[in-house]
């Protein structure tokens, strides 16, 4: 990428997604993902896939309590106590629930036009991508990330690998060293593999055949991902049944049936990963 | 005992003799090893470029014996016969010693390198090759998608595609570094017919070389064989840096 393409990417900034937007015209792909919070049930078996699909490292206890995690999706867990501000709700405690959070593949994300050194920007697919070799480690994108899913390699981590544990290593992305920033790539490993494989057979990737590593080992299939470009595949399906789009707000919702939103969907950034909420007694 | 014999005797009613049109003729090496020891022993002290230029193998391989019929025998043997894994895998492969022997249990066995080969064979140890072309580990290239969009879906033929990067191999005895596998010359392919180009188009002189192979399908005008299917070449960091 030149100077002149890195200006001509920041000033995509909050104008991709709009109808008439050219840089994404002619792409085949724009991979979207949905989970569905009434199916998880928190059981981390996407964390787990993360860490085996992507060559995470695994910090330690200590270094885990200092917030040093490396793993790009985490399960969040919240406890409904039963009060909500003022206001009690019908029933008493409604135990825990869970949000499993990864990069959101912002279209409008705020980390991209931060980078100094354009390390991180937007693929034609619509993926936020983060290009390792050209990271100077200046941590602005995930000081300026709403969802802080950017993690940073403040060690090296290569001894987490002792033999014979490199031998369990993904060959198809990097083993990221010290001073440089990582995140959630939609397996890109995974689309790149699925879209060369499809190349070799002239014809586009087809709904179903690329998995991430969370989707594929979720027990529940709670993960959905997919080609948006595609309006017949899985995900874009979900998406037009939950009444979501790029650029679409929760007010626009107009049944109680459309369960999806965004997280932080205040700040504009549009996330390609939409939720769907969770059904509770008082919603039926 | 058994895997290995097996291994042996599979390998031998593997070779057929027909593929083998005529004896290899290397004698004209025995001047090239001297001037391997030359360089051997200049290369200790020499600049680091020396040795990236041309490594010193194992075995001198001689590239040209085997592929350029117009110098040899007839033999014509397609790259992708010994590089077999490049239209199916994201590195091209260096051929099995099994490979080798295939032929060379009947071929040219009275050559020094044949035996220096036979030698590895017996003891069962593969040939330690030195890396010619090596990328740093961030780069995620595919042999694959170049060979099967160039070769099996353009019909260009195998050497002129090799050469794009490789130079023109089939000249070459030891394979030898031709070419600067920087980004910016990928780049210089896979932005040119971009709508932004960055740079000029690469003058055709850059990449022609005389291929002699027969291509799989007719083969395009050079001027206008990259136009249309390079627009689609991939210019996003993603491609291969990830």
């Amino acid at each position: 990428m030149t100077i002149k393409n890195m200006i001509e990417n920041w000033a995509q900034f909050r104008k991709s997604g709009q109808v008439g937007d050219e840089y994404y015209d002619h792409a085949d792909y724009r991979w979207g993902m949905v989970i569905d919070l009434d199916t998880c049930i928190g059981c981390n078996a996407c964390v787990t896939a993360c860490y085996a699909e992507n060559n995470l490292p695994v910090v330690g206890k200590e270094r885990f309590g200092r917030g040093l995690g490396m793993h790009w999706i985490r399960i969040e867990r919240y406890w409904q106590t039963g009060e909500e501000g003022e206001k009690k709700t019908r029933y008493p405690e409604q135990g825990a629930q869970y949000i499993p959070m990864m990069c959101q593949q912002c279209e409008q994300a705020p980390c991209e036009p931060v980078c100094p050194v354009a390390a991180t920007y937007h693929t034609p697919d619509g993926l936020n991508a983060q290009v390792y070799n050209r990271c100077i480690g200046s941590r602005y994108c995930s000081n300026n990330c709403p969802y802080k899913v950017r993690y940073f390699n403040f060690y090296s981590y290569s001894e987490t690998w002792a033999s014979p544990l490199e031998q369990q290593l993904n060959p198809d992305i990097s083993v990221r060293d010290k001073g440089v920033m990582e995140k959630c790539t939609f397996c890109v490993q995974r689309l790149r593999r699925a879209k060369n494989d499809a190349k070799n057979e002239n014809r586009l990737v087809e709904d179903g055949e690329v998995q991430t590593a969370c989707q594929q080992s979720c027990p529940t299939q709670a993960i959905v991902f997919g080609n948006l470009a595609d309006a017949d595949s899985r995900v874009s399906r979900m998406w037009k049944k939950h009444n979501m789009a790029y650029g679409h707000r929760e007010d626009d919702k107009q049944q109680k049936t459309e369960r999806g939103y965004r997280v932080l969907e205040e700040l504009n950034t549009e996330p390609s990963v939409i939720y769907l909420e969770r059904i509770r007694d008082e919603n039926i | 005992m058994d895997a290995h014999a097996s291994v042996r005797v599979r390998i031998v009613s593997d070779s057929s003799a027909s593929r083998v049109t005529a004896y290899l003729n290397v004698g004209r090496f025995s001047t090239d090893l001297r001037l391997l020891i030359l360089v051997l022993c200049f290369t200790s002290w020499s600049p680091q470029q020396v040795l990236a230029e041309a490594p010193a193998q194992p075995i001198e391989f001689p590239h040209d014996v085997h592929t350029n019929a117009e110098d040899n025998a007839g033999n014509a043997i397609n790259c992708l016969y010994c590089h077999s894994y490049a239209r199916r895998s994201s590195v091209a492969g260096i051929p099995t010693l099994a490979k080798c022997m295939g032929c060379h249990r009947y071929v040219a066995t009275d050559k020094e390198r044949i035996q220096q080969l036979t030698r590895y064979w017996e003891q069962g140890k593969p040939i330690p090759w030195k890396k010619v072309h090596d990328l740093p580990d961030f780069v995620y290239f595919t042999h694959e998608r170049h060979v099967q969009h160039f070769v099996f879906q353009q019909g260009q033929s195998v050497q002129q595609v090799c050469g794009y990067c490789h130079g023109d191999v089939k000249t070459m005895t030891v394979a030898e570094k031709r070419r600067p596998l920087t980004m910016g010359w990928c780049l210089k392919c896979h932005q040119q017919f971009q709508d932004n180009p960055v740079d000029v188009p690469r003058p055709v002189a850059d990449w022609h070389i005389n291929a002699t192979d027969q291509s799989l399908k007719a083969v395009m005008p050079a001027d206008t064989a990259h136009a249309e299917p390079l627009r689609k070449a991939p210019s996003d960091c993603w491609e291969c840096h990830k």
